[in-house]
């Protein structure tokens, strides 16, 4: 009997680096895995291990990868070359399954690292515009330094709502300045899909909003982050509540999980 | 890569790892051994990216050396229950050293040592802290191999009891053994548990553990916890310090 | 199909199982029973018996019977995911790297495996097969393995199979049963390949009478279990109580040893750790036992989530009997009690789910 085996890696090409900002590097890479909008992919490295990155974007075979650099997989992506060589697997996980929010309004929310997980997204209800009424992508970062994507920012405002704020002040910086939340504050909510990326503390503050104003948990899902070392629900340790988030999420629908994430150490 | 291997006041056994490693370590082209008195007669002080410090700082020249040592070094890496804990001569810490002086030492003024035994992470910056008494050889390939590889030394947050498990043992704690394996970390392959002998915890203290659970444990089959925590070599540990001091009161 | 045999028919059963697995059994080493491969017959711990409690382990020799001990205290999971098992070995040239995949293959047999510990099997496959993405690893070793289920004579202080799901009926994918009777045993053959291994060495069918004999004794099994545990709305029950202070208790006393999650047959969580070479020309990736009562387990980004003792006992026990539920459709706990014996604290897991549904 012939099982895939899905510890195989793949090869995959660097076909572009683009220094997002001073600890964060977007790259181009083209190989064989053809993900889904919400999926992600483990990257090998050779003696450091794997680590799950999002699909930030896809097209032809070439997917982006926006990788912070914090730990040692992920350490190796601050000298990674152009026309050099990666390692992946995948791709995993459910995806936003965005198809419901057509002929509503849409609102994305996405804090810090978060934007790499709806960007796609949002390219894709930008193709499908007509499919939907007003569209909103709030966007929180911790402060200039740390925004990605920063020449993209006119081309999606011009399809849709998409709004900037930045945590603290910046010479260099025009834009708003405060929190997510009160972005929030500043939009008309009419029965809405709703789509979240972002460190926990950001996504319970942005649902307590939310609720407050009427929106039903059912419409709001979440892309959740956790450890993870097989991405096929074996190795438990992204386990969360009865969820393994590598292969029941990472999108989860927020009435589906609100029981858990709302205990502390689940 | 530039090494230098030092000793402080300890046994010279955790130094004798490097040579049960040495041809490994050597397959490495990138390694350079500048400093090691225990091995070659020829050293140089200069600065290095790794140093390896055995021992634990005693006295005043000891004091010194630590810093210059720390001063010419990129990554600090301590060595061995003496170095990480201050070592078997610690238990003099709780002890009152005038009065241990006179006890031990005939001649007291040819004695020139601090009255404490301390850890090297006491009196500077440590990268990584290798456990032990003595230090698993092959944990120091991989230690080495990681700094080559600039990959991060990451802290071993697991009891011997995972590795005991491992290997196929049964606890000997439930049958009997006082063993400190719930509360020591991991590193050693479970060496003693493996033999039917309790783990003494050479390995010292796991952070995060449940001291206080396994007291009552040890309370319960009337065994002496002290006693086992003194004798462990990491009694002066800095996360077994101040329990061990409530043990005495 | 059922036969019956005497203790030299058993001795021809595992000579030819022999012949074409690698064999094993429990067997007695420093006074544990624990499976163990490469053992023969003769050392089958025929006529012990188990004492067995909350941190307390027995062996007793017994009277003239056969299978009177119970299941040893390892499982069967050591031999189908080895605490370390190279998951695969990449070699780097010229900044290229390949791959070498370590699939198993060896064909191994389990003589003597209790209701309990089938079931645990059942329940690891749905684990590691029943999914998108079945690991080829645990179903090469799956697929060629031979299984003998015997039944239990008497159940221990610590068992309490009878209230997870472990029925009497059920086999449990085992290839044949047996089940002793005085001096001699009923041989069920259950699958092809047990019926064909159990024809291969022509013995006796058995009689309608002895069938029904053997039926008596199991049932006889079911009188003896001191331990019992109500499973109705367990579930949601322990939800209900998910942030209850009496798992603060259970925190204070509480190793987080990871010894009831090595010595369960169904925990199944690893790590995946790179070994390199100090040449940095060849590195390993080798599964290794985890458990979620390891610090390091729930991390991210170097924040635990699971950052008290507290709050991993309870994922553990959570997991078990309720969490389980909502991914498999069936508890992770099928009471053997392995765990309980093993906790150097005394931790019972079915006296503190008991209590936790009731509060």
């Amino acid at each position: 009997m012939n099982v895939q085996n899905p510890y195989s890696l793949v090869k995959g090409k660097v076909v572009k680096v683009h220094r997002e900002n001073y600890n964060t590097v977007s790259v181009l890479v083209e190989s064989d895995i053809k993900p889904e909008v919400g999926q992600y992919v483990m990257f090998y490295t050779f003696g450091r291990g794997e680590a799950p990155i999002t699909v930030a974007s896809y097209q032809d075979g070439m997917s982006l990868h926006t990788v912070r650099i914090v730990g040692d997989v992920t350490g190796y992506f601050q000298h990674i070359q152009e026309e050099g060589t990666v390692y992946l697997r995948g791709p995993y996980g459910n995806t936003w399954g965005f198809e419901e929010a057509y002929g509503r309004d849409v609102i994305i929310i996405s804090g810090g690292l978060g934007l790499a997980a709806t960007r796609w997204l949002m390219e894709k209800i930008i193709q499908n515009r007509d499919n939907f009424k007003v569209v909103y992508s709030l966007y929180g970062s911790k402060s200039f330094q740390d925004l990605l994507y920063k020449e993209k920012y006119n081309i999606w405002a011009r399809e849709i709502d998409f709004r900037v704020t930045v945590g603290t002040p910046d010479p260099a910086w025009t834009g708003r300045v405060g929190m997510i939340t009160q972005l929030l504050e500043d939009i008309k909510i009419e029965n809405p899909s709703i789509f979240i990326c972002g460190p926990d503390p950001m996504v319970k503050a942005v649902v307590d909003i939310l609720s407050s104003k009427g929106v039903n948990k059912r419409e709001i899902k979440v892309s959740l982050e956790r450890h993870m070392k097989c991405s096929v629900g074996t190795c438990g340790h992204c386990m969360f509540g009865p969820f393994f988030v590598c292969k029941d999420g990472p999108v989860f629908r927020y009435s589906d999980i609100e029981y858990f994430y709302t205990k502390k150490s689940v | 890569m530039r090494v230098g291997v030092f000793k402080f006041s300890s046994c010279d056994g955790c130094q004798l790892a490097f040579f049960d490693v040495l041809e490994e370590l050597l397959k490495s082209r990138e390694i350079q051994i500048e400093f090691f008195l225990e091995a070659q007669s020829i050293n140089r002080f200069d600065t290095f990216d790794v140093s390896f410090v055995e021992g634990s700082v005693s006295t005043e020249e000891e004091e010194e050396r630590i810093r210059q040592i720390r001063e010419s070094s990129r990554y600090l890496v301590s060595i061995g229950a003496c170095a990480v804990s201050g070592g078997i001569q610690s238990i003099r810490n709780f002890l009152d050293f005038e009065t241990l002086k006179n006890e031990v030492y005939n001649y007291v003024d040819l004695h020139n040592s601090l009255p404490t035994s301390r850890p090297i992470s006491d009196y500077v910056k440590v990268n990584y802290e290798v456990r032990g008494c003595p230090i698993n050889a092959f944990e120091l390939v991989e230690i080495v191999t990681s700094i080559i590889l600039n990959k991060s030394l990451t802290v071993n947050l697991n009891p011997v009891c995972v590795e005991c498990k491992a290997k196929g043992n049964i606890c000997i704690l439930v049958l009997g053994s006082p063993c400190l394996g719930p509360i020591t970390a991991s590193g050693c392959g479970a060496l003693c548990p493996s033999f039917k002998r309790g783990c003494y915890g050479c390995f010292g203290p796991l952070r995060g553990s449940n001291f206080e659970g396994l007291k009552q444990i040890f309370k319960e089959r009337g065994w002496d916890f002290q006693e086992s925590i003194l004798s462990s070599f990491n009694s002066y540990n800095k996360n077994f310090r101040d329990e061990v001091w409530k043990l005495g009161s | 199909m059922f036969y019956i045999i005497d203790v030299k028919g058993l001795e021809s059963i595992y000579g030819s199982l022999k012949e074409t697995f690698h064999v094993i059994s429990p067997t007695l080493k420093d006074g544990i029973l624990l499976y163990s491969e490469d053992v023969d017959f003769n050392s089958l711990p025929f006529g012990y018996t188990q004492m067995e409690g909350p941190s307390f382990y027995q062996l007793l020799q017994s009277s003239g019977r056969y299978f009177t001990y119970l299941r040893p205290s390892n499982t069967l999971k050591y031999f189908l995911r080895s605490p370390n098992m190279k998951l695969l070995t990449v070699k780097r040239s010229n900044g290229e790297l390949s791959f070498e995949y370590h699939i198993n293959h060896r064909k191994l047999a389990f003589f003597d495996v209790r209701r309990c510990d089938l079931k645990a099997l059942q329940t690891l496959d749905n684990v590691y097969l029943n999914d998108r993405f079945p690991d080829p690893y645990y179903r090469s070793l799956r697929e060629n393995m031979f299984l003998v289920g015997v039944d239990c004579q008497t159940a221990s202080d610590v068992c309490f199979c009878h209230c997870m799901g472990v029925y009497l009926e059920d086999s449990y994918g085992a290839d044949i049963f047996i089940t002793e009777l005085d001096g001699r045993f009923l041989v069920t053959a259950l699958s092809k390949k047990g019926v064909e291994l159990v024809e291969k060495l022509h013995i006796k069918k058995a009689s309608v009478e002895d069938i029904q004999k053997a039926k008596e004794k199991r049932e006889g099994l079911l009188s003896t279990f001191k331990k019992y545990l109500d499973t109705k709305d367990l579930k949601e029950n322990l939800y209900r109580n998910i942030e209850h202070p009496y798992w603060e208790e259970i925190g204070k006393r509480c190793l987080s040893c990871t010894n009831c999650t090595q010595v369960c047959p169904t925990c199944f969580c690893f790590d995946i750790k790179e070994v390199n070479s100090i040449e940095l020309d060849l590195s390993e990736r080798v599964v290794s036992w985890d458990s979620c009562f390891n610090q390091t387990f729930a991390t991210v980004h170097k924040f635990n989530i699971r950052d008290t003792i507290t709050s991993r006992y309870r994922q553990w026990l959570m997991h078990k009997m309720a969490y389980w539920q909502d991914q498999f459709g069936e508890f992770g706990c099928v009471g053997c009690g392995r765990c309980i014996t093993w906790c150097p604290a005394k931790i019972d897991i079915q006296v503190e789910t008991a209590k936790l549904r009731e509060l």
